[in-house]
């Protein structure tokens, strides 16, 4: 049945072990106003060739990363200066209010908080996030990624392991079952996508 | 309104007909055609709408240094053509003008578009035409299609969409890592 099967966006059928829908930002964070506020600033630009270069690793070196992530792009023959995103920060680029008052939804201490922004004919491929402090982190508690969708459009997909969310409503909040899941984001229509993504530990 | 109509996987084994066209790429002449056809300004009602679309969201041709390239393999030429009575005969499709099949590369997109036909003016005239589609790679990471509001993702290998209309906006796009194929019909 296809409106069954494509009730992607509704919470309720959703494949609970890859992320699960926990709430909503609704009248407590005006996205469109968040969007409009890092619209002229630009935040940081990101390449395969920038995440080598922050994470200070020769790229000819033998790292899990390089290896598992960029050596399967490579083999798929993406074009590398393509595979670019922007990254947006609480404090720097954003009200950190944004991420207090998310902190507080999700009861969760922020460690990496972040928001997205792909532009029409860009994708970030199948990847995982790496984090600098995880070891540390993960001596504080228990780690948790949590996505919210900020405004939905044509062609904006995002897929975690083998769910992909599309048309999600404004606002509604996932938590991962598992904050290194793999996952991507696509853009195939006609504005800038924005995701807000928050890894912390639960309180 | 798109419609799931069945699979059309217990007529057609799709691995051997990607198998085949793969062979293209290589050592079987002629090689795939390559989208998009058609560039901003070439005399097409309504072509406007999706090239002055694609300029504005900064849409560039893998030959400009960007994304945007499809494949698309044609019954007859690429594939046998049993593959298109087969089909239309199971799924009893009275009429169709075109079939093909096309290939996203990992990396590239078909943007948000509508098929704009050479006989795009003599097709206006004709609301009421129809379209299908199916998904013939088995279900793979970052293979996403997009028609009207719905997204399309990690579908059965074989399964078949109707769609009511054939001018509905779509988009395709391959952020995983092998390429994804999907057979056309309309």
């Amino acid at each position: 049945m296809l409106n069954g099967e494509m009730n992607l966006w509704n919470g309720f059928i959703r494949k609970y072990f890859v992320a699960k829908r926990i709430a909503t930002t609704d009248n407590i964070i005006n996205w469109q106003s968040v969007i409009d506020s890092i619209k002229p600033k630009t935040g940081d630009f990101n390449t395969p060739a920038t995440v080598i270069e922050r994470a200070n690793v020769d790229p000819n070196a033998e790292t899990s990363y390089y290896d598992g992530i960029m050596q399967t792009w490579k083999e798929a023959n993406y074009d590398f200066k393509n595979i670019q995103w922007y990254d947006y920060y609480p404090n720097e680029h954003f009200d950190i209010d944004v991420q207090t008052k998310f902190a507080g939804i999700v009861n969760a201490e922020p460690r990496r908080v972040f928001i997205s922004e792909l532009w029409p004919g860009h994708s970030v491929p199948y990847h995982w996030d790496v984090e600098d402090f995880e070891e540390q982190w993960l001596k504080e508690g228990e780690l948790v990624r949590y996505v919210c969708f900020m405004r939905h459009s044509f062609g904006h997909a995002f897929i975690l392991e083998d769910d992909c969310f599309y048309n999600v409503k404004e606002g509604e909040i996932y938590k991962w079952n598992n904050y290194k899941s793999f996952h991507a984001g696509t853009n195939a229509g006609e504005f800038p996508y924005y995701l807000f993504h928050f890894l912390g530990i639960q309180r | 309104m798109i419609k799931y109509i069945g699979n059309s996987s217990d007529i057609i084994i799709w691995d051997d007909v990607i198998s085949g066209l793969e062979r293209h790429d290589f050592e079987q002449h002629p090689g795939p055609a390559t989208g998009p056809t058609h560039k901003e300004g070439d005399p097409i009602p309504r072509l406007n709408e999706c090239t002055e679309l694609w300029k504005r969201a900064g849409y560039k041709a893998v030959e400009d240094g960007g994304t945007v390239q499809w494949d698309m393999f044609f019954p007859g030429v690429h594939f046998d053509q049993t593959v298109v009575d087969k089909f239309v005969e199971y799924f009893k499709i009275e009429r169709y003008d075109s079939a093909w099949i096309s290939r996203v590369r990992p990396g590239n997109f078909a943007p948000m578009h509508w098929d704009v036909n050479d006989q795009e003016e003599e097709l206006l005239k004709q609301p009421d035409r129809m379209r299908w589609h199916a998904h013939i790679s088995k279900p793979a990471f970052g293979h996403v299609f997009v028609v009207n509001d719905i997204c399309l993702y990690g579908k059965e290998q074989g399964s078949v969409y109707q769609w009511d209309d054939r001018r509905y906006w779509h988009a395709g796009s391959n952020c995983g890592l092998v390429p994804k194929y999907q057979f056309n019909l309309w």
